[in-house]
């Protein structure tokens, strides 16, 4: 692995049909990282994600996760993935928090109902984490978005990452809830050593929270610290025009 | 003992209907939380043009049933994954197509109309010996795959992307599961017909949505509400004389409209 990056994006184009979505992205994502991916609607952040996840093929250039060709790679539960919609939620069906951070141990457990003590430990440490224990045997479908958010995130840490992926996980969380979520990104980044990657529309909010921001525009338009994008007027070029630029708590 | 359990074609009726009634709610549960309700009743049209098939020829009609409900089930599944037509579109597409096949096979032989009613609204009083052993063999089959697969189809179910992320074979999961429906849509014809087999395999689990506390819960009540079905939906109709596979419905209808009224109903599947 160079330099100890977990994700090495070499060279990445991808085009759906005749329409180019990435174009040529070179980017090392570092073991330890705080990275937010932001850019405009339309700018490749959802695709470049989908390419990380091993949910779209690259068409051409490579991306290694851990030092592997994702084709390759079968440790999946070394990456945890919190979606920034769950369907089926929509259809209230019941499901206790319990049932949903257990699917976190699904991809590495044995057939059959049962979950084993080492599962068992890893759900109720999660749920520790997030601060959701008390919430064990609640239905999901009863609690608010920001809780919701802080089960699927205890979701994906019941498999043990070390890299959690994030897709707009702040989308329909109020204001309050967002800044208890950003904190405690910041501690699974901090004190239990996580590589996180966050996709956010939400410029300003997210600049303020990473320790490094890379911004799409098909291309890479920017890689590197908040500070820097924030004095180089990189907001202006991204989106073409003046931008307000707000940071929240500092 | 109870007068109606005196008669062997009964006691198949039973044995029969509650295997059913085990299988088509624990399966329907996956089904109806991934939106996918409708997936019964399209295999169950499909299944039929099978019968016509088995009647035709004449051998016996479950077998075809349950072969070609298999195979169009995997094309269903390939059509919505492959070619992304939406599950919602191919089932409108496949349930037209297969009552169509039935009824053209059906025009080239007469004399077979009188049979197919019984698949259509199903006749549980005739279910043979041969239909009790594939029933409870295949149903055996089906429990099994269910309780090894559990945890897999329950993620799958809830959130298909993230478990495809987490390394669980989303495509071959979900093939099983729509294979094994399938096949027990094809059996359940026996027990309530080809018009009413969504219904036992949807209604109980909508039932079980509106009180369960877990998915587990949810699962357990709604074979709990399907079976109760089947018993009461076969006693009224031996003793007042209802066509069983109907009554079995509307005893499972009777249980949700209960179950809805009951003041602390927590909000059901859509």
């Amino acid at each position: 692995m160079k330099d100890g990056a977990l994700i090495q994006i070499n060279d990445l184009s991808f085009s759906y049909n005749q329409n180019l979505a990435l174009e040529r992205i070179n980017l090392n994502i570092k073991r330890g990282d705080f990275v937010g991916i932001i850019g405009p609607n339309g700018s490749g952040k959802t695709t470049l994600l989908k390419i990380m996840l091993g949910l779209l093929k690259p068409q051409s250039g490579s991306v290694l996760l851990f030092g592997q060709k994702i084709s390759e790679l079968n440790e999946w539960h070394k990456i945890g993935y919190v979606p920034q919609k769950v369907t089926s939620l929509e259809v209230r069906f019941p499901v206790t928090v319990e049932e949903v951070v257990s699917m976190g141990r699904t991809g590495q457990s044995r057939f059959f109902f049962a979950f084993n003590r080492v599962d068992k430990g890893a759900i109720d440490e999660a749920l520790k984490v997030v601060g959701m224990e008390n919430y064990k045997h609640r239905l999901i479908t009863e609690l608010s978005g920001g809780q919701q958010q802080r089960v699927f995130i205890a979701r994906a840490l019941a498999s043990k990452p070390e890299l959690l992926i994030l897709d707009e996980p702040t989308v329909g969380v109020d204001l309050e809830a967002q800044s208890k979520f950003y904190e405690l990104l910041k501690e699974l980044n901090q004190t239990f050593r996580l590589t996180l990657v966050l996709v956010s529309h939400d410029i300003d909010v997210i600049a303020s929270e990473v320790k490094t921001l890379a911004c799409l525009n098909r291309s890479l338009v920017y890689h590197g610290t908040p500070k820097e994008f924030i004095k180089e007027d990189y907001l202006k070029r991204l989106y073409g025009k003046d931008v307000r630029f707000i940071l929240h708590g500092h | 003992m109870l007068e109606i359990f005196q008669y062997s074609f009964m006691i198949r009726a039973f044995i029969a209907g509650l295997v059913i009634g085990s299988i088509a709610p624990l399966l329907g549960n996956f089904l109806v939380m991934r939106r996918y309700s409708l997936i019964a009743d399209t295999l169950a049209h499909v299944a039929l043009a099978g019968v016509a098939i088995g009647l035709l020829v004449g051998v016996y009609p479950l077998i075809p049933a349950i072969i070609i409900t298999v195979i169009t089930s995997v094309v269903v599944e390939r059509l919505r994954t492959d070619m992304r037509i939406s599950g919602e579109t191919v089932l409108a597409m496949f349930l037209p197509a297969g009552l169509s096949i039935a009824l053209v096979l059906i025009s080239f032989a007469n004399g077979v109309n009188v049979n197919l009613f019984g698949y259509l609204f199903g006749s549980i009083s005739t279910v043979t010996q041969t239909d009790l052993w594939l029933i409870l063999g295949l149903g055996t089959i089906t429990i099994s795959v269910i309780a090894l697969l559990y945890k897999q189809l329950l993620y799958a179910s809830f959130d298909y992307e993230s478990a495809r992320i987490s390394g669980i074979p989303v495509r071959m999961v979900n093939t099983i599961l729509i294979i094994l429906t399938a096949v027990i849509v094809s059996l359940a014809i026996r027990v309530v017909g080809v018009l009413l087999v969504g219904a036992l395999m949807v209604i109980p689990v909508v039932t079980a949505t509106r009180i369960g506390k877990s998915f587990k819960h949810t699962v357990i009540l709604s074979i709990g509400f399907a079976l109760l079905s089947v018993i009461t939906g076969l006693f009224l109709a031996y003793y007042i004389n209802l066509p069983a596979g109907a009554a079995i419905v509307l005893s499972s209808l009777f249980l949700f409209g209960l179950i809805a009224i009951l003041p602390k109903g927590r909000g059901t599947a859509s």
